[in-house]
């Protein structure tokens, strides 16, 4: 009776004191600016059956990804065992035998099977630690690398001691502990001396056992472990609409006197669900191409500084004492430079990587485009490169300032159609300003303009019409022009009843496809490399000859990554190529960014090792000859990346460049 | 007290667009105006300066000043959405301050009821070129001013080392003792972004319009005409000895150049 009356206590006072401080969590998260999330009830649901029951992220590494699993889905598994084990707890003895022989023989023999994998895991999750070391782990501070031995050690002294108890159990029960369903307690039975339920190891493992159980919830809401608990609202609540669509601020409220998140409150509650879900794990940085080359920017310290100044924050606002001089601080201290550094926030490529990897759907890129609007529409704060880059979208509507007058003349002169009405055309073919400027990307905009005729398809161009669609001053920050330049090119393109656009350059296609729709602007919207691989597999295009040189393929993030497209390139490529493409070990989903991404493309990368020469040290190493790409940043990029290296040899060509030469 | 300090602009075409003449007179249709983009440097100093002076307890004001017609008053707006405080518009609709003299004349009077402590300026305006304004003006009110700055350091409130690039890669360094004027170049500084919280702060700010004080101009550019188009490029083909006989003829013959 006595026991029955200790383990009652216990369990409402560890249920009390996780509830208070599971509480106190939640304001701090809940502090964050509203974000509407009750919506796409299906596709929220699929997110969680993908990730949280399927563990599809976390599989893109398989051995960690299959031990997760399994400690998982013990962890689900077992938590019966523990509710079978406060039951026994509270009624002294009774168990879920109530569920039949056969039906409580299943129950058994998943706790038995569980408890093993889980024991089994667990000991090869402390091997990777202690032995293997993977680099995302041993950039772990020695708090969180502590919080993770504790953590394996608390999973892992409750499944040994739910062994040891029902190995001892089938040792005085014998049958009625139905032996049978429990293949390795009755293997430990067998090797174990004779003990009793009622002698001390018995009744102190069954104690330990409990303890453990609670000693975990309470210290659940202080460690990386929460995301025992946040990892499935953080994944429900994550970006529903298109990866690449940003946030679309209302500008024009007079009543707004501060944009994007000055402070940590005026980010959305979401960013800071996403913080508290952070299991530190470090599969972002692992993939992002700043924290790849040294510089201040990592997508696990963006989540676990957030964390530390919210919770910080929020402790310092529940004192709100009037006149108080460490809260007016407080009330000053903004996300940058308080917490973040400039170039911390700068830094980022928005790439997607560490969206693309984080196992608990974490968008950091959302969060930063957040910080960065904050810095350029308050306070007019970004590198100078920046502001010259603004200013020719403002007067030139072009990152380079060159004369409207010029855009696409080349084209014009050749007698390439100007689209003037979706009677005439199919498409328009929205070239862009690196493709109607630079001078290398042009000759990437001669070959798809060669491939399209040859196909016969029926598109025009917008010539000097055309005008930058704002993408790249959005992902800086600079929503004001964004959203003027955003509108500009609806109009343009509504005027002329626009409905199909092919486009050259993935973050013209992005943001058209993604982002225009919320400014009006509804088109179908297609990439080149998709068009080629139609009219090829159409056989409109027929190649008369196929490329001998080793051939590789770099993805573009923004076709890639944020819009799922990484057959259709290397289907094109492939089919004008002798030799299989090369696959570089960081391809497709894990493919490594360019460095021009988020606007870096304008800014200096004077921090760290270069992203580019990073990306070009793999291309040299996959042997091929030569590099297709579907960007014309990239183009710049690995080009100037493999010239850095002394690597001119190796040819970097739009996919468009190599099947138009196979055509001829 | 407050110090004031006093930034003039000026706006002008942006060099970026094409000048088309209607008759013998520009049609300014088809151009985009923009703040000359050697007061940029001036606003920047300016914010800068307040910003230094203010950090040791100084009050200052920052003042745009500005001649023009009613439509220039947009890049006095848009200096303000940068960040300097308020904006007086000396209003000439008509273009009565036509040359150099008699804009200085007009910046005078504003000036000297302003009371300024200090006074940017570009070094000079990127359309009509004169280099000739900001230094008059320093003349009229008899204040010290220096040329083409491209660094400034202040020594307290009263005193200012400058520095400008010469010939020849030399630099000359002045001290000069406040009031004064001083007009920039490439280089001082970069004009900040205006943020858009400034943009909207800026609909707000004071621009208080002028009539244009009674000057005279002594000249005005009375007609324009454009480059005449160049002549095609002539290619001389043949060997080395035939193509330089050609070259030496077609100097001497067409264009004239050479003496036979």
């Amino acid at each position: 009776m006595l026991s029955q009356w200790v383990t009652a206590v216990l369990l409402v006072l560890a249920f009390g004191l996780f509830s208070y401080n599971f509480w106190k969590l939640l304001q701090i998260i809940l502090a964050g600016a509203s974000r509407d999330v009750w919506n796409a009830y299906h596709l929220r649901l699929k997110a969680v059956i993908d990730q949280v029951v399927l563990h599809k992220k976390l599989f893109r590494q398989g051995v960690p990804g299959l031990i997760h699993f399994l400690i998982f889905w013990g962890f689900v598994i077992l938590s019966a065992g523990t509710l079978e084990w406060m039951y026994m707890g509270l009624t002294g003895g009774g168990k879920f035998d109530f569920l039949g022989r056969t039906g409580y023989g299943l129950f058994l023999l998943s706790q038995d099977w569980f408890n093993s994998f889980v024991l089994a895991a667990i000991l090869v999750a402390f091997w990777r630690r202690l032995v293997v070391k993977p680099q995302r782990m041993r950039d772990n501070s020695s708090k969180s690398r502590a919080d993770a031995y504790f953590i394996l050690a608390l999973i892992g002294g409750l499944v040994a001691t739910s062994l040891l108890c029902h190995a001892i159990e089938i040792q005085n029960y014998g049958d009625k502990a139905l032996p049978s369903f429990q293949v390795f307690s009755s293997l430990l039975a067998g090797v174990l001396p004779e003990l009793t339920t009622g002698g001390w190891i018995y009744q102190a493992s069954w104690w330990l056992h409990l303890l453990i159980v609670l000693v975990f919830l309470n210290y659940l809401p202080f460690s990386k472990h929460l995301h025992v608990i946040l990892a499935f609202p953080n994944v429900f609540f994550s970006k529903v609409k298109a990866r690449g669509e940003l946030s679309t601020p209302d500008l024009e409220d007079e009543s707004i006197e501060e944009f994007g998140a000055e402070r940590v409150e005026n980010l959305p509650w979401t960013s800071l669900l996403d913080a508290f879900a952070c299991t530190e794990c470090g599969r972002c940085n692992e993939f992002c191409p700043t924290a790849s080359t040294g510089k201040a920017l990592k997508p696990k310290t963006l989540m676990i500084d957030l964390r530390a100044a919210a919770t910080r924050r929020k402790s310092l606002y529940q004192q709100n004492i009037e006149g108080n001089a460490a809260l007016a601080a407080l009330q000053e201290e903004t996300l940058v430079p308080n917490t973040f550094s400039d170039q911390f926030v700068w830094d980022c490529t928005t790439c997607g990587a560490c969206v693309e990897a984080c196992p608990v759907m974490i968008d950091h890129v959302d969060a930063i485009v957040e910080m960065r609007r904050a810095l350029v529409l308050n306070r007019g704060s970004n590198p100078d490169e920046a502001t010259n880059v603004f200013r020719n979208f403002e007067t030139s509507s072009n990152p380079w300032g060159l004369s409207e007058e010029s855009r696409q003349d080349w084209l014009v002169q050749q007698g390439v159609p100007l689209f003037e009405n979706s009677e005439d055309f199919d498409y328009l073919y929205y070239i862009g300003c690196a493709g109607s400027f630079d001078e290398r990307n042009r000759k990437v905009v001669d070959s798809v303009i060669k491939l399209l005729k040859k196909a016969e398809v029926k598109f025009g161009i917008l010539g000097k019409e055309e005008k930058c669609n704002g993408e790249t001053a959005r992902r800086m920050g600079n929503e004001w022009l964004a959203q003027q330049m955003m509108q500009t090119t609806v109009e343009l393109l509504n005027g002329k009843a626009v409905k199909k656009v092919i486009t050259s350059c993935p973050h013209c296609f992005n943001t058209l496809k993604n982002e225009y729709p919320a400014f009006g602007g509804q088109y179908e919207v297609i990439h080149h490399s998709e068009v080629l691989d139609s009219l090829i597999q159409e056989g409109r295009i027929q190649p008369k000859k196929s490329v001998s040189d080793s051939l590789t393929y770099h993805d573009s993030c923004y076709i890639g990554r944020y819009n799922d497209i990484y057959d259709q390139p290397r289907r094109a490529l492939q089919s004008v190529s002798e030799k299989k493409l090369i696959e570089m070990p960081r391809s497709r989903d894990k493919g490594f960014c360019c460095g021009a991404g988020g606007g870096r493309m304008w800014l200096e990368e004077t921090t760290g090792t270069r992203i580019n020469a990073n990306r070009a040290d793999e291309i040299i190493q996959s042997g091929a000859k030569r590099v297709g790409v579907g960007c014309p940043f990239c183009m710049t990029m690995i080009t100037d990346g493999l010239k850095s290296k002394e690597r001119e040899d190796i040819v970097v060509q739009d996919l468009a460049e190599v099947i138009a030469e196979a055509v001829d | 007290m407050t110090l004031k300090i006093g930034v003039l602009v000026k706006q002008v075409p942006d060099t970026n667009s094409k000048i088309q003449l209607q008759g013998d007179q520009i049609d300014a249709s088809g151009l985009k105006f923009v703040v000359n983009p050697y007061d940029e440097f001036g606003v920047e100093e300016a914010l800068k300066t307040k910003e230094i002076w203010e950090k040791a307890g100084q009050k200052v004001e920052t003042v745009a000043v500005l001649l023009g017609p009613k439509a220039a008053q947009k890049a006095l707006r848009d200096v303000l959405a940068v960040g300097l405080d308020r904006g007086v518009h000396i209003l000439d609709e008509e273009g009565k301050a036509s040359d150099p003299k008699s804009v200085s004349e007009a910046l005078k009077t504003v000036c000297q009821e302003e009371g300024f402590h200090l006074i940017f300026a570009g070094k000079q305006a990127v359309d009509s070129d004169s280099h000739a304004t900001a230094q008059m003006l320093a003349e009229h009110l008899k204040i010290p001013h220096v040329g083409v700055v491209s660094k400034i350091d202040f020594e307290g409130k009263e005193m200012a080392q400058v520095e400008r690039a010469v010939d020849g890669g030399s630099k000359e360094i002045f001290k000069l003792k406040l009031p004064a004027l001083i007009t920039a170049n490439k280089g001082l500084n970069k004009m900040r972004m205006a943020s858009l919280i400034n943009i909207r702060k800026a609909a707000k700010k004071e621009v208080k319009e002028v009539p244009l004080p009674s000057v005279q101009a002594d000249w005005k550019v009375r007609s324009w005409s454009l480059p005449s188009e160049r002549a095609a490029v002539k290619m001389i083909e043949g060997d080395m000895n035939t193509q330089a006989a050609e070259l030496v003829r077609l100097l001497k013959e067409e264009a004239k150049v050479i003496g036979s």
